[in-house]
């Protein structure tokens, strides 16, 4: 059954999003929740998802390992939506393709061939967001904002495979989580710059920025996925 | 053989409804009821369509109190909104740029009473949808078939909708509106039914 504590830490976040998406006259439903759930229990993983399912939601979580992911999978529930959201490595790209829903971390051309290449051997579409590395941060991954044209003119044409659905963005560690705030902002330019609506699927562009500290800003500033870890599920152990 | 012990009364004017029961080569009566389909404020949907399934039996099972009665519910939620029937074009064109492109939980909810025997057997459960993107127009068109009234979500799983519906999670027949399954296990367990 769903633990008190879950039930009233799924419903602050809720409220937090409810909130932030009033102040910035944005509609609540138009913002999903990537519940982070990297090293967390598939057990709990399975309560969260029968509590969205209470709440009328439907379940999206963020794991970060190809392996600790195909063996939540094999205790989840088959069609439970599950995003990449940690760093991508070259001989994982394959194996992601049949575990991941959506891959947010394409960070690199590398990457962006590699999974082209395996998506169409086994001829599927996969679903990516482009990492851009907003806060200039040299131990993140991800495209400089600058570089984001290239991409979609001279690289992203070449991965017919690959479904563009936006962008996404790790900021920086900052001790005041207001100071990330320009960088969500620039996630946001970036996109409506490079004019994103155009490439992405339906014109709808996915912004996945903001984790439990600091989603409330980033929805202010346009923010589509929240990636949420410690403010649903508790603080990491491990 | 199916055989049917009794009389079983569909509650409910849904044809969808009629039509998963008649496949089913189930024999029943239909006496639609008529009850204060309102939700309550901040009731969650599973309590909604459990407790609206077993309304529409009760009314008819009071005035038929030998009659095995069902009821049943059907809500689509995003997001934890509660989308009824569309009330006009604009109101169906909202529900449906809310899930295109994007999953939704389907609850539906069915009871099965018999005042006699003092049987009161209420259920529920949650489906996930998953609807294609749909662009403007063609959710102008789609609302132009008329099909979208009288559907809870402004859609229809088994219409023209069909074609809209990409990926069903969990039962088929609980989005159609009864989950004929769970249903058959209800029946076979006091007895209204034997056989196939």
């Amino acid at each position: 059954m769903v633990s008190r504590e879950l039930r009233e830490r799924v419903q602050w976040v809720r409220e937090e999003i409810a909130l932030a998406a009033a102040r910035a006259g944005r509609s609540p439903s138009d913002i999903h929740i990537v519940a982070a759930s990297k090293k967390k229990p598939a057990s709990l993983m399975l309560e969260y998802q029968n509590l969205c399912h209470e709440l009328g939601m439907v379940s999206i979580f963020g794991e970060n390992y190809v392996q600790e992911c195909h063996q939540k999978r094999a205790v989840l529930p088959p069609g439970t939506q599950i995003h990449c959201i940690g760093p991508l490595q070259s001989n994982k790209a394959q194996e992601a393709l049949s575990l991941f829903d959506l891959i947010e971390t394409a960070h690199s051309d590398k990457i962006l061939y590699l999974l082209n290449r395996y998506a169409t051997e086994a001829k599927i579409c996969k679903d990516i967001l482009l990492e851009i590395n907003v806060s200039a941060d040299t131990a993140k991954h991800g495209f400089a904002p600058d570089d984001l044209p290239r991409v979609l003119n001279e690289v992203l044409p070449s991965c017919p495979a690959l479904v563009l659905r936006g962008l996404m963005t790790i900021t920086r560690e900052y001790d005041n989580v207001a100071d990330a705030r320009p960088d969500f902002a620039k996630l946001r330019e970036t996109a409506r710059i490079c004019n994103l609506a155009k490439c992405c699927r339906a014109g709808r562009v996915e912004l996945s920025m903001g984790m439990s500290a600091d989603f409330p800003i980033a929805i202010e500033e346009g923010a589509t996925m929240v990636r949420i870890g410690t403010a649903i599920f508790g603080e990491r152990s491990g | 053989m199916l055989k049917t012990s009794g009389t079983l009364i569909l509650a409910s004017s849904s044809p969808r409804r009629r039509e998963l029961l008649t496949a089913l080569r189930l024999t029943f009566e239909i006496k639609p009821a008529d009850c204060d389909e309102t939700p309550h404020p901040s009731e969650f949907p599973e309590a909604m369509v459990k407790r609206l399934a077993q309304a529409k039996a009760q009314v008819v099972s009071i005035a038929q109190p030998d009659a095995w009665v069902l009821g049943a519910d059907t809500t689509v939620v995003v997001d934890g909104e509660i989308l009824g029937k569309p009330e006009d074009d604009a109101d169906a064109a909202r529900m449906l740029a809310l899930i295109q492109g994007r999953r939704h939980v389907v609850w539906g909810g069915a009871a099965l009473l018999n005042q006699r025997q003092g049987v009161a057997e209420v259920w529920g459960e949650s489906s996930e949808v998953e609807i294609a993107p749909m662009t403007t127009d063609l959710i102008s068109d789609y609302i132009a078939t008329r099909e979208p009234y009288d559907k809870a979500g402004a859609y229809a799983i088994q219409g023209v909708g069909a074609q809209f519906v990409t990926r069903v999670f969990g039962s088929y027949t609980n989005v159609v509106g009864l989950n004929v399954s769970a249903l058959l296990q209800v029946l076979r367990k006091y007895g209204v039914v034997r056989g196939v």
